[in-house]
């Protein structure tokens, strides 16, 4: 039983990993649901830290986000990953119009040898997650309406002389002119921290 | 010979109340603001866990689904989940049309009460939402400014993250207005002995009309006491009917700990004042004013129809 109930609360840079790429998961999906990026009807719903949350049915999607998923996940336990940035478009002038910014913070003293795992509960984790992502959802009732047909992209900020894959291209920011920003929470694992921040074009 | 000890005081906690101001350039009609009042009802019941996604995701949801399977295929426990999300949609949709027509009628409304808990007089947590001024003056502003305003604040301040996760419980609005017993006041049942409950977790949240200087100073910080001194008390006869009035039980000399409501003003000894706007809320001829409740509460639920998503299920 002691050895059960410390599993759940001891934290290794693997667990933390998982964690933080499924809370990328299920956010990028909240905000493509929320913002109207992709049909609601394509996603279903299911239950996540204690909320509801809309996941895509799309194959296509699906298949693109698991492996963009799959790449951000080995950075984070390489712990080269900065930043990770959900860039909203419009399709007709390629203008962008919102930018959904995680940073994150890695504790690399967990990749010591014969570190120790950290003490944290998942149930602490994923309150912490909960409230970001009910944040998330909270913060669409004042960005502006998204008028035209949108689509995005995912940046991610990386250590400097990383190698990058060659099914991913380097990219400028993609900064808004004329922008407002809003910070969100924070939730960290104790070896991984991601502060959400978003920055909109202001409303004329 | 049994010996005496002391009474334990009880384990509650006395949670200092939340206060957010928020500001607006300018003035709200008054349907403009039965609909903020609305949007901040959705807003606590998403945040609080009363409905598992946000009012208009579980309107959509559930009218999708409806079309899609149609209300005769429910059987068993998914038509008690789905009877019960019908039953607080239908009842918030009403809450919201009434608080409309309420506002309409009336010449000002200064404070709606949203309570969560299993009745409105013991409450987990109270949300006092003050309204702006009477006297505020500025342009009139859009709903859509309003609501951009208002919960960018709410966002940025964010402190019903910190609260205690909530199991869904229902959710009661009362409504601080002028007294009309004649009739007119349709839906919303006067409540005169009605007093605001200290219990629970208190939150006040203020919209304030930036040029009303008196607002902002009413409304900033919650242990700002105020002083009584040369207000005159209502008369014994106006105090037998207005049971909720603000003087209620006051004795000038016993309770220095500040004006806040009549509840804390009667009741509590502790000087933790949840500030109200009491300009609007002194009585006494055409402005005194009672309190209101909706006949039905919005009941909480849980989602009970989704699948619960496995760990690492979402990831190769």
């Amino acid at each position: 039983m002691a050895g059960k109930l410390a599993q759940k609360s001891a934290i290794t840079l693997r667990g933390s990993t998982d964690i933080v790429a499924e809370f990328f998961s299920y956010g990028i999906n909240s905000i493509l649901y929320q913002r109207g990026i992709y049909p609601p009807e394509t996603f279903s719903r299911c239950q996540k830290y204690g909320l509801t949350l809309l996941v895509t049915t799309d194959d296509t999607l699906k298949k693109y986000l698991a492996e963009v998923l799959a790449q951000i996940k080995e950075w984070l336990y390489s712990m080269t990953v900065q930043k990770l940035v959900v860039v909203i478009k419009s399709v007709d002038t390629a203008e962008v119009l919102e930018r959904w910014q995680f940073d994150i913070e890695c504790d690399k003293s967990a990749k010591d040898p014969g570190a120790k795992p950290r003490e944290k509960s998942e149930a602490d984790i994923n309150k912490e997650i909960s409230a970001v992502i009910r944040q998330i959802t909270a913060t669409v009732t004042f960005l502006p309406l998204l008028e035209t047909a949108c689509v995005f992209d995912l940046l991610v900020y990386t250590d400097k002389d990383l190698d990058v894959p060659d099914s991913w291209g380097e990219s400028g920011p993609q900064f808004i002119s004329n922008s407002e920003e809003v910070r969100l929470r924070s939730f960290t694992t104790t070896i991984h921290k991601v502060d959400a921040m978003v920055c909109y074009k202001k409303d004329d | 010979m049994a010996g005496l000890c002391p009474r334990k005081k009880s384990a509650n906690k006395k949670h200092d109340p939340i206060s957010c101001d928020i500001e607006f350039d300018g003035v709200f009609a008054p349907g403009v603001c039965a609909k903020l009042v609305a949007e901040l009802i959705k807003h606590v019941l998403y945040q609080r866990q009363q409905f598992p996604m946000s009012y208009e995701q579980v309107k959509q949801h559930f009218h999708r689904q409806q079309e899609k399977e149609g209300p005769s295929k429910q059987r068993g426990l998914g038509a008690v989940h789905h009877n019960k999300v019908r039953q607080g949609i239908e009842t918030a949709e009403e809450m919201f049309n009434n608080l409309e027509k309420i506002f309409s009628q009336m010449s000002h409304i200064p404070q709606v009460v949203l309570v969560l808990g299993a009745t409105p007089v013991s409450p987990k947590e109270t949300y006092t939402f003050n309204l702006p001024a009477e006297n505020s003056t500025g342009d009139t502003l859009s709903l859509k400014t309003g609501v951009r305003t208002m919960f960018r604040r709410l966002v940025q301040k964010d402190f019903m993250s910190d609260l205690k996760l909530m199991s869904p419980t229902s959710a009661f609005v009362l409504i601080k207005a002028p007294r009309k017993l004649d009739g007119t006041v349709e839906w919303f049942q006067p409540k005169l002995n009605f007093k605001l409950s200290t219990r629970g977790r208190q939150v006040v949240i203020n919209l304030v009309s930036a040029s009303c200087a008196i607002e902002e100073e009413l409304s900033r910080g919650s242990e700002t006491s105020f002083d009584l001194s040369g207000i005159a008390p209502l008369d014994s006869s106006s105090t037998e009917q207005l049971n909720t009035s603000a003087y209620e039980n006051f004795s000038p000399g016993q309770n220095d700990s500040g004006f806040g409501g009549e509840n804390r003003f009667s009741k509590s000894s502790e000087s933790d004042m949840t500030p109200m706007l009491t300009d609007r809320m002194e009585g006494g001829g055409d402005d005194d004013f009672i309190w209101y409740q909706a006949p039905l509460a919005i009941k909480g639920f849980k989602d009970k129809s989704s699948k619960i998503a496995k760990n690492s299920e979402m990831l190769i």
